[in-house]
């Protein structure tokens, strides 16, 4: 049975929005009504644009669980992708968080649930199996499996690496609770109402002006702009590393793999190190000091770019240039080279007719 | 007339009087599903076809006569809409094609052929990528297919109705197997469980039957320290997923003839090679015991094993065409169509039956008899009991009609 904790925990399953619905709350009134969750709603935002952290006051489940929609509403209002981002990475986290200390049978409804991390919920199974020096807790079905662990590029997230019997994929619970956390995200990020259907009181629009405004300043002072951006649509770039850049300009967050091997690469090809950190600014849960840190460790070890056939089993190849589909290139870096090989060649002809 | 325009008519007439005979079953829901066909005289196909009712379906076949025809393997809203975004995708059944073309057989060095559209330059075998005598990569290939080529293809279809049937939990009756009518087989998936798949999944069940991605450290396979002792764990015969076929594999390697060579081109040291090779019966042993003993052999390391592994990941994968399965708008062949480069019929076989089908017998239609002149060199070939060939270019033979349909699909005879 969940709790009005678990609510506030958990703020975007059913249960949530049903509890939200008994108070028939009306946006023209909102502010005046309920100040309370309107703050708390602009100190979750405010914390989520600064910080990239969805932060949880225990205290006071009811402001809370009503919260959360006064924060997808003011979301939608601005209708900024980048901000949709960060917040559902922010939620997602903290989901995560709770799910690695909760209790199976929570686990059990809120996954099972129709509604909260998939349209039928999910087929899960509670069920401890030691593989080797391995203890697996769930298994949960491969169909659900699939249309979330397709999300991470990491070797370990493919199920042949899990073992899978009967239509079942064994999990540990730190993995399920990754897996149902990327879920909540998902399922958060595919509904929106339009930008232009909201309308929004005076008071609240006075607050959703505010954000902007240090939307606007984040965004000055912090993801900048991104200097490599000019040589997107150049050509130079191997279909992999193009595709990565397009999603880091839209701001969309990108794997641990596919961050390494921007990273690689971008050092390979002899950007400096800021230039390689600022790619990074645009990320949902962008952090200056950590990204620093990363690019200096891979520069003094001197990493290089994965391999295709790596890359591959990671999901990141995109062979729609024919050097790729063809097979006459073993890594992106040799693309890279032979591209700008190429584009400078046809500069020079052309400057000297 | 010209000869090959004489062999198209006969190949049409035939075709045609298969259709006419014969009500071709409609694919399951076949009003969801778009059509797309092949025709004799035209290039190009014929898509965003549909059928509302049966008896507009087989009229279409009869009138028409196409060469080859497909079906999708997705079910539509509106199947006749002319790009993708209109028709309105409600899902697909999971298809895999495995194809004699992508396995590597020795009998192709024998029968396959190649030949230079700059030079003429003739040859045996893989066509190579560029021609040896004039350079050009334009290439014309000419494929054969023999009992080799199509056992092979079996051996992979028994791979991966395994990992279907044991590893998805996929019912025997959820599974149709078609002969292509060439040179493999499809297999069909009708289930709720994979009919909403992405084509992101579907790759990741593509990974999974090909072992593509397998780490062995993530299936238990590694070196412990206890008490200061170095061991090695790993899976058992009885671990779900890879790690038991893993165990498996490495028996049966063990238990092969050609083991010796397997372990060299593994790029496993000679000394290392005799340790393996003078104790076969005790590895297979202790990886059969429950838990197994994967550190039964001094000096036989964590590194040696994975090298092992990597081999016996290869040899339980099952060999599937990876653009198939991940396309989720694919067109696949119409079961119970005829083959228009052999005549053979695209014919469903049931999972009880698949290791008695003979695609020489079971798909031959027609009967009669007709003369043939050979345009190349034929080689040997069969038809349900008999073996025809090999023939030389220039000679005429009066063969069976199923045996010159099949040769003037091919392309590689003329009716004289």
């Amino acid at each position: 049975m969940l709790t009005k904790e678990d609510l506030a925990k958990y703020p975007s399953i059913e249960p949530a929005r049903e509890y939200v619905r008994q108070f028939n709350i009306d946006i023209a009134t909102l502010a005046d009504e309920y100040p309370a969750i309107v703050n708390r709603a602009r100190q979750i935002l405010r914390d989520i644009i600064v910080k990239g952290v969805y932060t949880y006051v225990s205290n006071d489940f009811e402001t809370e669980i009503l919260a959360f929609p006064v924060v997808r509403l003011f979301i939608d209002a601005i209708g900024d992708d980048w901000l949709r981002r960060r917040f559902a990475v922010a939620f997602s986290k903290r989901v995560g968080q709770f799910l690695q200390k909760e209790e199976n049978e929570k686990i059990l409804e809120i996954a099972r649930m129709p509604g909260n991390v998939s349209e039928h919920g999910w087929n899960l199974i509670y069920e401890i199996k030691r593989v080797g020096v391995k203890f697996y807790e769930w298994k949960l079905h491969f169909k659900d499996y699939l249309s979330t662990a397709v999300h991470f590029h990491d070797i370990t997230w493919k199920m042949c690496n899990h073992p899978v019997s009967n239509g079942y994929v064994r999990l540990t619970k730190r993995e399920l609770a990754r897996l149902l956390a990327e879920a909540f995200k998902e399922k958060i990020l595919e509904k929106r109402v339009p930008k232009r259907f909201i309308e929004l009181p005076d008071k609240l629009m006075r607050i959703l002006e505010d954000i902007e405004e240090l939307i606007k300043k984040y965004k000055k002072e912090v993801i900048r702009e991104i200097p490599i951006k000019a040589e997107i649509t150049g050509g130079v770039y191997p279909p992999c590393i193009q595709y990565i850049l397009e999603r880091t300009e839209r701001g969309e967050n990108l794997s641990h793999v596919e961050r390494l091997f921007l990273m690689f690469f971008m050092l390979d090809i002899g950007k400096a190190e800021e230039d390689v950190v600022n790619l990074f600014r645009k990320m949902p849960d962008f952090n200056e000091e950590r990204t620093k840190y990363y690019v200096k460790h891979a520069k003094s070890k001197g990493y290089t770019a994965h391999n295709c056939d790596t890359l591959k089993t990671y999901g990141i190849c995109r062979p729609t240039h024919k050097w790729c589909s063809e097979g006459t290139i073993k890594n992106p870096l040799v693309f890279y080279g032979r591209m700008s090989y190429i584009l400078h060649k046809e500069r020079r002809t052309k400057n000297e007719k | 007339m010209k000869s090959r325009a004489k062999s198209i008519l006969l190949l049409k007439s035939l075709f045609g009087a298969y259709y006419k005979e014969n009500d071709i079953p409609t694919p399951p829901q076949f009003s969801k599903r778009e059509f797309g066909f092949m025709l004799w005289t035209k290039e190009g196909m014929i898509r965003h076809k549909t059928f509302y009712n049966r008896s507009e379906f087989l009229m279409f076949l009869r009138k028409n006569v196409p060469k080859n025809a497909y079906r999708s393997a997705a079910y539509y809203l509106d199947p006749e809409a002319q790009n993708m975004e209109g028709k309105g995708w409600l899902g697909a059944d999971l298809i895999f094609d495995i194809d004699a073309d992508h396995l590597v057989t020795k009998c192709k060095e024998t029968h396959d052929k190649w030949v230079c559209t700059n030079c003429g330059a003739k040859g045996l075998g893989k066509r190579p990528d560029q021609c040896p005598n004039c350079k050009s990569t334009v290439i014309d290939e000419i494929t054969w297919i023999c009992d080799q080529c199509l056992n092979s293809a079996k051996d992979e279809l028994f791979k991966l109705l395994d990992f279907l049937f044991s590893d998805f939990g996929i019912s025997k009756e959820e599974v149709k197997i078609v002969y292509s009518g060439h040179r493999g087989y499809h297999i069909h998936v009708y289930s709720e469980t994979v009919r909403e798949l992405s084509s992101e999944g579907r790759r990741e069940i593509v990974d999974y039957v090909s072992g593509t991605g397998v780490r062995v450290e993530n299936l238990g396979l590694v070196e412990i320290s206890v008490g200061g002792r170095k061991s090695i764990v790993g899976p058992d015969l009885n671990t779900e997923g890879w790690g038991g076929r893993l165990v498996k594999s490495i028996i049966k390697l063990f238990s092969s003839h050609n083991i010796e060579s397997i372990l060299r081109d593994a790029g496993i040291q000679r000394n290392k090679i005799e340790i393996l090779l003078n104790n076969k019966e005790k590895v297979i042993k202790a990886l059969s015991t429950i838990p197994p003993r994967w550190d039964i052999l001094q000096g036989i390391g964590i590194s040696i094993w994975k090298k092992i592994a990597s081999v016996a990941i290869k040899l339980s994968s099952a060999q599937v065409d990876e653009p198939v399965s991940i396309d989720v708008h694919r067109l696949i062949r119409l079961e119970y169509s005829l083959h228009g480069s052999t005549g053979f019929k695209v014919i469903p076989i049931s999972v009880a039956e698949i290791e008695k089908f003979d695609p020489f017998k079971d798909a031959v239609v027609f009967k009669g008899e007709k003369e043939v002149i050979f345009r190349d060199y034929c080689p040997e070939f069969r038809i349900g009991e008999e073996v025809f060939g090999p023939y030389q270019e220039d000679e005429k033979v009066e063969l069976p009609l199923s045996a010159v349909v099949f040769l003037l699909a091919k392309n590689i005879a003329e009716l004289s």
